[in-house]
């Protein structure tokens, strides 16, 4: 059921250019707030994350075009 | 067209080891292969820490993620789907000229100079007697070859003790282990803190033995814990078939001939006739013996083809896999260590031990080099919220892979079919296991992820990469075949009907343990090979 909500293949290249850049690799570094730390930020990014995929997976369904790059 | 003692069909890890036991008895031996390869970009890795030259490769993506992005996966989970762009030539060539029909069982073939094992995972395990008598081998033959194995491709082990000897016998000649990684550390120690209890309970963990150099070995380096295992490995530290294929060459009674696709055998009263096709042209190699070690489907096509059989089909096995992403709770939100190698940390084996059929066994990983985007891709969030998850949970990431044993059916078929897309035939597979079957998985991934959880690792899905996901196949040309009675190998690797055709690898086996195949199928290999030497003495 959340398979849909996945990234797009398109938004997976993009992310993978950028974590191949030396320039960008503080974005992709690893965070170690201490284990409440990052448990909250586990809870937080993945509450949020998952309303903006349904979000944007339901925007899809109502404009289609915007659908381009999923396969 | 030229004459040899032995003629040896694929360079994976059976056949550089029967090639080598067989050069080591002073026969003529001639390597047969395809033997596809990519020096070129494996090359291109630095002699560096993943990390440092994470910061300062500006060429990094040409290796990460391919030239063509060929390494940034654009369907789903699948077999094959792990294997970076340096090692993505161990199937390149199969893909294309060893075609396979099936709904849902796509094993992983390979035509690559060193087969399956030029990316081999370089897990070894020992068998119990049970599970050798299981798969028809013979114990005393085995463990007099097992030395040999471990000389050739350099092995660490851990010391023998109450946990580790139920998958490691502690083989001389064995390397200390290595180092473990911060995360692999802290479950070791959580689970030893309580270890005859985890036992009472069907739970066994521990240091795994891999063919990785702890020290140097045999012209090949120490591994300096780069955690670059995944993509290149400079010093040669991981052991790879092409080593011993690469020091047999210098044997003056050796021959390696790259090129070939072998396509089918005839025997008659003077030896083997073995035709290939190379450059599109047909070419004919002669021997007074043939041994396949070609891989389990590679092994039972140019048999089906060659033999007279009055049903092309035979069985076929393939262990069960899937793996669990967990969380090492332990390890979350702490530094972790650069230093580390990449492969397997820990080992374990879950059920109950006297009955392998109802034992599973478990593979640990870290997870970093494989870079985050693969983790945000199975992600059901928002592209930014998933690189935020990633980065929150990559240090204390802990995967296991877990493999479960298979036994014959026949509902597990192979079929060989006319030729269609390359000059070798096709092949059609059913694979379905059986619902006993099944239930037993799945009572033991039940018991197995409450462990999991006891041990402070958090599943955080299941996976299951198809049925051909473990990489692990035999059964193909069984001693004792279900599907094809007629079709099968003797007691000292020769195919049932034939006086000169000798099977060396997996195919031969009546049944799969739990437990990687690989570390027994070398020293299986140099048995047979020796078998082949025998009969040469007995009857030129």
């Amino acid at each position: 059921m959340l398979q849909h909500l996945k990234p797009t293949e398109a938004a997976i290249e993009k992310l993978a250019l950028a974590e191949t850049d030396p320039a960008q690799l503080a974005r992709f570094a690893p965070v170690r707030w201490g284990r409440p730390g990052n448990l909250a930020l586990i809870v937080l990014a993945g509450g949020l994350g998952l309303i903006h995929a349904a979000c944007s997976a339901a925007w899809r369904r109502v404009v289609p075009s915007s659908s381009h790059g999923r396969h | 067209m030229a004459a040899t003692d032995v003629l040896v069909v694929g360079s994976g890890p059976a056949g550089a080891m029967a090639a080598a036991e067989l050069v080591r008895r002073g026969l003529q031996v001639t390597l047969v292969d395809y033997g596809d390869d990519d020096a070129a970009m494996r090359q291109r890795v630095p002699d560096q820490p993943f990390s440092q030259f994470r910061r300062e490769d500006a060429g990094q993506r040409g290796y990460l993620l391919g030239d063509q992005l060929e390494g940034v996966p654009r369907s789903g989970v699948r077999v094959g789907a792990q294997l970076t762009p340096p090692r993505q030539f161990t199937s390149r060539a199969a893909e294309r000229l060893l075609p396979v029909h099936s709904a849902d069982f796509h094993p992983m073939q390979s035509l690559a100079l060193g087969g399956l094992g030029a990316a081999w995972g370089t897990a070894c395990f020992t068998y119990s007697s049970d599970e050798i008598n299981r798969i028809g081998l013979n114990q005393a033959q085995l463990a007099g070859q097992y030395g040999n194995v471990v000389e050739e491709a350099g092995i660490n082990g851990p010391a023998p003790d109450d946990t580790s000897s139920l998958w490691w016998s502690g083989v001389p000649g064995s390397q200390p282990p290595l180092d473990l990684d911060t995360n692999g550390a802290s479950i070791l120690a959580a689970y030893q803190r309580a270890a005859p209890r985890w036992l009472k309970r069907g739970f066994a963990l521990g240091r795994i033995p891999l063919a990785i150099n702890s020290r140097a070995h045999a012209g090949r380096e120490a591994n300096p814990y780069f955690d670059t295992d995944f993509y290149g490995d400079v010093r040669r530290s991981a052991y790879r078939p092409r080593y011993t294929v690469e020091r047999l060459q210098k044997e003056p009674n050796f021959r390696y001939v790259p090129g070939c696709l072998a396509l089918q055998f005839q025997e008659d009263s003077m030896g083997v006739e073995l035709v290939t096709q190379k450059d599109g042209e047909r070419v004919v190699f002669r021997a007074r013996r043939l041994l396949l070690c070609a891989g389990a489907f590679s092994s039972a096509r140019l048999a089906l083809a060659s033999l007279p059989l009055e049903q092309r089909v035979t069985s076929v096995l393939s262990s069960a896999y899937v793996y669990y992403p967990t969380l090492n709770l332990r390890m979350l939100g702490q530094p972790t260590a650069d230093r580390r190698h990449s492969m397997a940390q820990l080992t374990a084996l879950y059920g109950d031990f006297s009955r392998p059929e109802r034992t599973c066994s478990l593979q640990l990983y870290s997870y970093r080099s494989l870079l985050l985007f693969k983790l945000i891709k199975e992600m059901p969030l928002a592209p930014w919220a998933g690189l935020l998850v990633a980065r929150a949970m990559v240090d204390a990431l802990a995967i296991y892979g877990v493999f479960f044993p298979d036994s014959p059916s026949a509902t597990k078929t192979l079929r060989l079919g006319t030729s269609t897309t390359s000059a070798a035939p096709d092949l059609h597979i059913d694979y379905a296991r059986p619902a006993d079957e099944q239930a037993r998985q799945a009572e033991m991934e039940n018991g197995l992820r409450r462990c999991l959880w006891r041990l402070g690792c958090v599943p955080l899905g299941r996976v299951d990469p198809g049925q051909a996901g473990s990489i692990h196949y035999g059964g193909t040309i069984p001693r004792t075949n279900p599907v094809n009675p007629k079709f099968h190998t003797l007691a000292d690797g020769r195919i049932g009907g034939s006086e000169r055709v000798f099977v060396g690898d997996t195919s031969s086996w009546n049944w799969l343990p739990c437990k990687g195949p690989t570390f027994t199928a070398m020293a299986s290999a140099r048995v047979i090979a020796g078998n082949v030497a025998g009969s040469l003495a007995e009857r030129p």
